[in-house]
């Protein structure tokens, strides 16, 4: 009868802890990941304590450590990124992550409370997994879904490669659209052209 | 552009996704590990939606940015600004509790016993209690609807998209999404039940009002856009790819742009 009650103790035990013992990456790692950044944006959005410089600061620090801007600019340039040299595709993918991050800001500021709940995930792969959010607007109650998907690399590190809105990719949308502006006018146009919007973007900011 | 439902989710969504997107010293150090890792052009499967008519598919489009700016899109705009939100709700639901027959159709063409059946008592109880689907009581009594069209339902048949192409001010469509919509417009029983103006009527504010709820979204895709012809023909066609069906067979290729 002893040994029963062990052995039940055991099993709650073990289903209060399944994932401890395993160090892989998992899906509810990655869930808690996503998670955590939504909340951590949104709460340093609120916090009334902070400047707004500091505010900026922060989720910049927090944009370059999670967004994987450098994979990113390799795939949207597709087949173009074959033939680009080194100093070119460094080159890309540095305007390209500046680009991502100063043409948002705008919209960023514009948060209105939108509430952010994780609702949902798959594995891809062992390392790969798509992560889904719901956004519920506080004014009107509409909401609509953005996926996130990302990546664990060997140092147990996340970081967000496609975000989906409605079943809409960002990367695949921008691929499509840098491959018919490289076809027309060529890879430097394009970079140029990045660079503009960057320094319009900064100026007005 | 009529059917503009995935730019007006993209961008609101890329409002939010600012949260992580986020700006500032704008040439800062940035980590270029991820250079190193795999491509990875598998991780879409892109559709086989082609775009042979692009010269004239731009000319169209070029003509249908004209007729936005001049008439379109000022419409919209002062449609928007006279009719407060809660009117503007109340003319959605109306123009939603119309389009009941046409969905009940597909959802039982597609084997969605069930969507049909929720669409059937959504269009019973807003037309009675709702006051004509002026108020949309089934959505709050929890029977929310989904809507779907014959492309749809050729789709969950595995008929291809076909080609991509520009319709004269209706926007993106595909040689499936332009048959589906006569198909659809062929089996709208209003089409046969209302006077021609009451019809004119009806699609003028179909496209009034979609025009207006897009107003932020398409202002900011030409503010961000490098080629706006290929942005708008690569989100129509994601947003017309991520249909499922349960009910019926799914078909083996997944439908992505490319």
């Amino acid at each position: 009868m002893k040994n029963m009650q062990i052995y039940i103790i055991c099993a709650f035990v073990s289903l209060m802890f399944p994932l401890e013992a395993n160090a892989a990456p998992s899906l509810e790692k990655a869930q808690a990941f996503i998670n955590k950044l939504g909340e951590d944006t949104i709460r340093m959005i609120k916090d009334g304590a902070l400047s707004s410089k500091a505010k900026e600061q922060k989720l910049d620090d927090l944009f370059m450590t999670t967004v994987n801007t450098a994979w990113m600019s390799k795939f949207v340039l597709g087949r173009y990124y074959r033939s680009m040299n080194e100093e070119q595709r460094r080159d890309f993918a540095t305007t390209y992550g500046s680009f991502l991050r100063v043409t948002y800001v705008p919209n960023f500021r514009r948060y209105t409370g939108e509430a952010f709940h994780v609702i949902g995930g798959k594995s891809l792969s062992n390392n790969e997994f798509v992560i889904s959010t719901k956004i519920t607007s506080q004014e009107d109650g509409a909401s609509y879904q953005v996926d996130y998907r990302l990546r664990c690399d060997g140092e147990e590190r996340f970081r967000i490669y496609d975000i989906i809105a409605e079943g809409i990719s960002l990367i695949t949308t921008q691929r499509s659209e840098f491959a018919s502006v490289i076809s027309n006018n060529g890879v430097d146009y394009l970079i140029e052209r990045l660079k503009s919007k960057i320094d319009k973007a900064s100026s007005t900011s | 552009m009529k059917r503009g439902k995935g730019h007006l989710q993209l961008l609101s969504a890329l409002c939010l996704v600012c949260a992580m997107l986020i700006a500032l010293p704008a040439y800062a150090d940035h980590d270029l590990s991820g250079l190193n890792e795999d491509i990875g052009d598998d991780i879409y499967q892109y559709a086989d939606v082609k775009d042979p008519y692009e010269k004239l598919n731009r000319g169209i489009f070029a003509f249908n940015m004209v007729v936005d700016k001049f008439i379109l899109k000022p419409i919209a705009v002062a449609y928007s600004v006279v009719i407060p939100k809660w009117g503007r709700d109340r003319v959605d639901s109306v123009l939603k509790n119309l389009t009941s027959p046409v969905l009940f159709v597909n959802f039982v063409l597609q084997g969605e016993g069930d969507e049909a059946l929720d669409t059937a008592f959504r269009f019973m109880i807003n037309s009675s209690l709702g006051l004509g689907g002026f108020m949309d009581i089934a959505q709050e009594a929890g029977l929310k609807g989904k809507s779907t069209d014959f492309s749809e339902t050729l789709s969950g048949y595995c008929v291809d998209a076909g080609v991509y192409h520009v319709l004269p001010i209706l926007g993106p469509s595909t040689t499936r999404d332009t048959f589906g919509r006569m198909v659809d417009g062929v089996m709208d029983p209003w089409n046969y039940v209302l006077h021609t103006q009451a019809n004119l009527v009806r699609q003028g504010f179909g496209v009034v009002h979609t025009r207006a709820r897009l107003l932020p979204l398409t202002e900011e895709l030409e503010d961000l856009s490098f080629d706006l012809y290929a942005t708008y023909r690569s989100t129509y066609i994601q947003s017309r790819g991520t249909l499922r069906y349960p009910g019926i067979k799914q078909c083996s290729k997944k439908r992505m742009p490319k």
